[in-house]
This record gives C-alpha cells, structure tokens and sequence, in this order.
C-alpha cells in the first residue's frame, strides 16, 4: 500500500459522504470518503493511502480526464511480470508504485528515467490519521 | 439417536439413482436436509414417517427398530406410519378446515392437558376456536406444528415448513422452532433450501446429491467458512439504504458487524432493506493492516 503523508486544507460534506481537500508539498489531493472522524479538521496531519493497483499511468498526456489526482513522477524501476508489473515511481512527493498490465508497459515504452503522469481517483483513496508522538 | 442405513431405487429426470442414507442423528438436535429437488430429501422423510418404503435397511429410532429389511430377504419389520412416533409438517397446512384450532389439535390426540401446553407455547391460546379458513398462513402453520406435537413424537419431520410465509413470520416461525426443540427435546428434522434458516436453527446440514449425502457438517463450515476462504464475499442483510448526495448508502449487517457500502442507482433498484445479499470485491481491493486496540471491536458485543 502506498503512503503519502499531507495536510488537509479543506473538508466538504453533504451527509456522511465527504470531500477532503490535501496538500502534499506542491500537490493537491482530493479523497471522497464516508464517515470521518471529528479529528480531520483542516490543519490535520494524515496519511493518504492507495494501493498500487489503484493508480494509472499516462505518458504526454492531453485532453481532459475526469480523474481528481494527478501526480508528475520519473519511473524508477520496473518488477516486470508476464501479466503484470509493478513500477515504483520518485515524485516530489516519495516514492510509490503503480501496478498494471505488462501489455500497457510495452505498448507505452515504459522504461526507466521515463517521465509519467500517475493518476488516482479520489474514491480510491484512504486516509488515515498521523498520531502525534 | 436415529440410525439410518435405508436404500431405494428413484426415478431421476436423468436416469434411476440409489437413494443411499448411511447415518445417525443425535437425539434432540436441529439437523437441516438439503440439496437440490430431486436429490432424495423429501423421500429419506417419507421412508423415516412411513408414508415410503424403503427397498431395504434399518431404521433404529431411540434403541427401537421401525423397519428392517435385509439385502435379498424379506421386510422383517415395517411399523405403519400410525405406530411411528412421528410428527410431520409440511409447507401445505392440511388442517381439517371445519375443525377449531383446539378441535384440529385434539383430533391428533385427545390430550387436553397437552394441547393447552402446546396452545401456550406456540402462542394459539387467543386463536383455539378460530377455524382454518379465518387464519393466516403463519397462523395456519404454528396450527399445524401444534398438531404435530400432540403425540408427543419422537421425531419431528418439517418439510420446507416455512418456504411460504414471509420474512417476518418465518423468523417468528424459527423463534417458536428453536423453543419446541429446547422445551420438548425433541429431534428435528427440516427440509430447507434457505441458508439463513439452516444457520440459525440447525446444529448440522445433510447435503443430498442424488440420492448420496455428500456433505454432513455444520452451517457455519458449510456456508461461512467455505465462502470466505474462496473469495472476498459475504453474506449480510440490508438494514437502510440512504440517498448521499449522487450515491447510496447502504447498511448492512454482516455477521455482528454493521458496515456501510457506496451503491450507485442501478444497484439500488433492485435492492431493499431486509433483503438477504452477498457483499464482495475483488481480491484487489480489500486493505489489510493489523489491528489496532483502540478500533472499535464488534465481537465483544
């Protein structure tokens, strides 16, 4: 599971559906969650969590996407399966991984120092709360 | 204790098939029948009550044979149904409609004292002069489990007793079930295709595959344990379902735990509080951390 640590700069709710606002150094982050716990309030330190899974990636990318969250970040490695593989991936913000197919990888050119844009919607995303020390 | 080893030939959709029920049942316990029509289920009753004969076995119930019959011999033993200590519930109420609550009972046995002791328990009392025709199916089927009470039986045979009320009187139904096994002790056998039911009353499941018992467990290894080892589903029950903004909210009991689901509309058509429904995700999905002490923990209520 990947782990990005960021502040929450804005919380919008209707119900118990809610959407947080996040800042990760320069990036902005958005989860759509449920029930949240009283001590998310803006200023909040917490941990976005995603699984590899969870992230696509895209090369030269134009046009419009729906998708909330965009991340710019260099691939690093690659763990190339038949089927699958896992790419780890150094942004601004750390390093994570994103898990797809091993078609997309070849037909993309995907190789090491390439640069890629990671995108995650916000309904794939956890968070959870920094304790303090 | 019933001990079982009767065989017969039956006719299948596809082809004959041997009815083979190589098995004991402890007294006083619950034990679901279960499989697929056609499997030998309702027949393995009929052969217990005497309403079939079986082509050859024994049936031993509580140290006494009720039917004996050797391979190549001829039948040494074969109670009548009458001489049988058996009650029978069927999901037809067959209630004499002309008689009173009390007279259907009573036309069982005549036992006055029992019949007002199984009137109490199933909770007729208010009902005892009514008749048949001015009850309503819940009411007709306690009636009915009454009546086959009154002989005081050995062995209580319910074929799909419950299949046609609705939920809230099944439940009720299986509520009155579990007190006449406890309070009267006596070995209940129940023809059942719900999993809910055989979780709730039954201590054990006899899976019926034409004609052989292919699985003689419990529910929970039967359904719950099985399932979940497979694949990332379970079963639960719907409580609420919210509209939230552009989505739904569903709440839905799963075991002792309560969680909440994101439905989109096209799932919240065909899906209602109350409703029975599996609840699953890809393998992909699920994110497993350890627990933590302070998380709320469900088992201990």
């Amino acid at each position: 599971m990947n782990r990005i640590r960021a502040a929450v700069t804005a919380i919008d709710c209707n119900g118990n559906l809610h959407k947080v606002s996040l800042a990760a150094g320069k990036e902005m982050i958005t989860v759509i969650t449920l029930e949240l716990a009283d001590d998310y309030t803006v200023g909040a330190l917490v941990d976005i969590h995603f699984k590899p899974a969870h992230v696509a990636l895209a090369k030269n990318i134009t046009g419009e996407v729906s998708i909330a969250n965009r991340l710019e970040a260099t691939v690093s490695e690659l763990q190339k399966g038949k089927l699958l593989t896992d790419i780890l991936l150094d942004s601004e913000i750390g390093k994570f991984y994103a898990l797809t197919t091993t078609e997309a990888v070849e037909r993309m050119h995907i190789a090491p120092g390439d640069s890629v844009t990671a995108l995650m919607k916000a309904s794939d995303l956890y968070l959870s709360r920094v304790k303090r020390l | 204790m019933v001990v079982s080893s009767l065989k017969k030939k039956l006719m299948g959709a596809d082809g004959d098939f041997l009815l083979q029920t190589n098995v004991e049942i402890a007294r006083g316990g619950i034990t679901a029948i279960a499989g697929p029509s056609g499997s030998g289920k309702t027949t393995f009753l009929r052969m217990i009550s005497g309403l079939t004969s079986p082509d050859e076995g024994l049936l031993e119930v509580d140290g006494e044979v009720w039917f004996q019959r050797e391979t190549g011999k001829k039948t040494q033993l074969n109670l009548k149904p009458q001489q049988r200590r058996v009650g029978v519930v069927f999901q037809g109420y067959a209630l004499f409609p002309h008689m009173s609550v009390l007279g259907n009972l009573l036309y069982a046995s005549r036992n006055s004292d029992m019949a007002e002791k199984l009137l109490d328990m199933i909770g007729l009392q208010q009902l005892k002069h009514v008749k048949p025709p001015n009850l309503s199916g819940g009411q007709k089927q306690r009636v009915a489990l009454a009546r086959a009470l009154m002989q005081q039986p050995r062995i209580l045979l319910l074929d799909e007793p419950l299949s046609a009320l609705d939920e809230g009187m099944k439940a009720l139904l299986q509520d009155e079930l579990l007190r006449v096994n406890s309070e009267l002790g006596v070995t209940i056998l129940i023809v059942t295709h719900d999993s809910s039911e055989m979780y709730k009353l039954c201590d054990r499941v006899l899976l019926f595959e034409k004609g052989q018992i292919v699985a003689d467990t419990s529910p929970r290894k039967l359904f719950v344990e099985r399932e979940t080892t497979q694949k990332f589903a379970f079963k639960g029950e719907i409580l609420e379902i919210r509209a939230v903004d552009a989505v739904y909210v569903a709440v839905i009991a799963i075991g002792n735990n309560l969680v909440e689901v994101v439905i989109d509309s096209d799932e919240k058509e065909n899906l209602q509080a109350g409703d029975i429904v599996v609840v699953g995700t890809k393998a992909f999905n699920p994110t497993v951390r350890k627990f933590e002490e302070q998380e709320f923990d469900f088992s201990r209520l």
